[in-house]
């Protein structure tokens, strides 16, 4: 499942740390980023390549809030609720977000390539809140006005194969 | 339990202090090698692997008083002391985890100071006789992460990093380690855990990471503004550093977090035990917004009880606040203004613990949901006059019965408010007003 250059790269992790598991993480990373989600045979060929069980990986890939074992997202938005964002306006900025893209906190579009999500965790940007991530890049400073051009920005932002092509995640 | 202004307002001195960990207040770009050296960077892990021995490091870094800066306040130089002086892999990890809502202090030194935590990192390898050092850092922070790696091939290029550093035999290799979204890998055995692959719960502790660390090897856990202070306490020493804060327990700077209801919520670098509660949100982050009066602070993020009232005159170091009844922990500021509800507050922060719980310990793993659960219900209009005496009973199944601090700090939020609002929890059950999950500030 995994491309030829994702195998290799994780190789070079297995062979970096002065013990082989501790690659499985990135490892997860980086399989992630190839097929846009972490189906099982993903997982499957990842535990092979670092030399581990499937049973261990899948505690990892089940674990973590970046790894996403649920089905492929071109997109997902997080927005930070957390007290600090929460006390500058986070609720308002969700609830704006979620008018504006049509999507309930939590829900995957029809074409299932963008999805909202009320975060668990802090991001550490609460000196510039309330804020939301797209995939890897943070956007801050989230005010009503701004916040409208980002869901414009979401709507307009579609490649020529239909995928959204904002900044992708990576390992 | 509104806090009112001090009836005598003081004159406020400023501490006569230059900032040292975040020298360019505001710098948005970051600081690479050149510009590094050429102020200083690099001159203590110079001195330190050409002058002095590894145990003399660790003297200095005791003399120095340096604690712990990402909560515990645990002094630095004893627990690299701590590791066995025995033959072997040794590894100095740094946490760079940071995920207590409310902290955001070490993002700001990797962003834009990336050398003074790896010159810190090496410090500190050296200093426990290691040769490989990791930098865990949370994998979020992606930004961070990729500049931590350019400056460590910016080091090795120029021969500061690598094997037989500057001809002295010394061996340094620092290691960038993503996570991958966890708050208990901000606990230093739950991160060994990670870095090890495997799924992240905290470890029984005897034996502790000196010991049994890494790999089962002898492993010391810092936090990254911990080390970003090292490189300075070797290139000045430590009798300098004993004239910043207050000696001998409670020395150096310190930078302070400060967000929520402020006019400039940032970090802000000073001295500690130089201000209070009170003089740092007037006198650098703005003030309160709209000059309203101050509910209460959480000074360590979420997890430490919230301070009100006198608690705000106490001045911001490890002892003085542990004495005003609450605890530094991170320095993580959170400022609440009279017009945030205590129940809605409450409940976000129980979300938090809740969805971080790992998930080993019972008490933990069913107490936090008991207490999300009952809060929310509370907040939005199904509370019960039973209710305060049940979270305070749940509370109290968590506390000192679970495997790491998570357990215990998520009983904070609950058990302060409670003693500080509870005339407000009160009259908002009995009201029956619901919050519907949100509020707003406007």
């Amino acid at each position: 499942m995994l491309s030829e250059e994702t195998r290799d790269k994780i190789l070079t992790e297995v062979r970096k740390y002065p013990q082989t598991r501790t690659a499985l993480l990135p490892a997860l990373k980086l399989a992630q980023y190839d097929v846009g989600w972490l189906p099982p045979e993903a997982i499957a060929e990842v535990a092979d390549l670092v030399g581990v069980s499937a049973a261990s990986a899948n505690e990892l890939a089940t674990f973590y809030s970046m790894l996403n074992t649920h089905h492929r997202v071109d997109m997902k938005v997080e927005v930070c609720v957390q007290l600090p964002c929460a006390l500058r306006g986070a609720d308002r900025l969700l609830e704006q977000l979620a008018e504006g893209l049509g999507l309930a906190p939590g829900e995957t579009s029809a074409d299932g390539k963008l999805e909202l999500h009320r975060t668990h965790e802090c991001f550490g940007s609460c000196n510039r809140a309330p804020m939301c991530r797209l995939n890897d890049e943070y956007r801050e400073d989230l005010t009503p006005e701004v916040t409208r051009l980002l869901i414009d920005e979401l709507k307009a932002a579609r490649g020529t194969n239909g995928r959204i092509v904002l900044p992708q995640a990576r390992a | 339990m509104i806090d009112e202004k001090p009836t005598e307002e003081k004159a406020f001195t400023p501490p006569d202090y230059k900032p040292i960990l975040l020298p360019d207040p505001g710098r948005r770009t970051p600081m690479w090698l050149e510009e590094y050296r050429s102020r200083g960077g690099y001159e203590g892990w110079t001195k330190a692997i050409k002058e002095m021995e590894p145990a003399a490091v660790i003297e200095e870094v005791k003399a120095a008083g340096l604690r712990g800066r990402g909560g515990a306040g645990f002094p630095a130089g004893l627990k690299w002391g701590f590791v066995p002086k025995i033959p072997g892999p040794k590894y100095m990890v740094c946490n760079a985890d940071e995920s207590e809502p409310g902290t955001f202090k070490d993002r700001e030194i990797m962003e834009i100071y990336p050398h003074e935590l790896i010159e810190g990192v090496a410090i500190g390898s050296y200093a426990i006789g290691g040769e490989e050092a990791f930098i865990y850092i949370r994998g979020e922070y992606t930004v961070a992460a990729d500049r931590l790696e350019t400056a460590i091939e910016e080091a090795t290029k120029a021969g500061l990093l690598g094997e037989n550093v500057m001809g002295t035999g010394v061996t340094s290799k620092v290691y960038v380690f993503r996570g991958a979204g966890a708050y208990i890998c901000g606990e230093e055995t739950a991160l060994l855990e990670s870095l090890e692959g495997k799924r992240p719960m905290p470890r029984s502790r005897p034996p502790f990471p000196a010991v049994e660390g890494l790999y089962r090897r002898p492993t010391c856990v810092n936090n990254a503004e911990t080390l970003a202070n090292v490189p300075h306490i070797l290139r000045n020493g430590q009798e300098w550093y004993n004239t910043i804060g207050i000696a001998p327990r409670n020395t150096g700077p310190k930078i302070f977090c400060v967000s929520g209801r402020v006019n400039k919520p940032g970090n802000y670098e000073l001295p500690l035990g130089s201000v209070t509660f009170r003089e740092l949100i007037e006198h650098y982050a703005g003030g309160v917004i709209d000059g309203r009066p101050i509910k209460g602070v959480l000074p360590a993020g979420i997890s430490a009880p919230i301070a009100t009232r006198v608690q705000l005159d106490a001045k911001l170091d490890y002892d003085s606040v542990a004495a005003a009844g609450t605890m530094l922990g991170s320095a993580s500021l959170i400022v609440l203004d009279d017009t945030v509800p205590i129940p809605w507050a409450a409940a976000r922060m129980l979300e938090f613990f809740r969805n971080e719980s790992c998930g080993k310990c019972t008490p933990c793993r069913e107490g936090t949901q008991w207490l999300h659960k009952t809060l929310v219900r509370i907040q939005n209009g199904g509370g019960r006059e039973e209710d305060l005496d049940l979270l305070l009973s749940v509370s109290s199944e968590i506390s000192g019965k679970v495997l790491c601090a998570l357990g215990d700090f998520a009983t904070s939020p609950v058990v302060a408010t409670i003693r500080n609002f509870r005339s407000e929890y009160e009259d908002h059950i009995r009201s029956g007003y619901s919050f519907n999950s949100r509020w707003s500030p406007e």
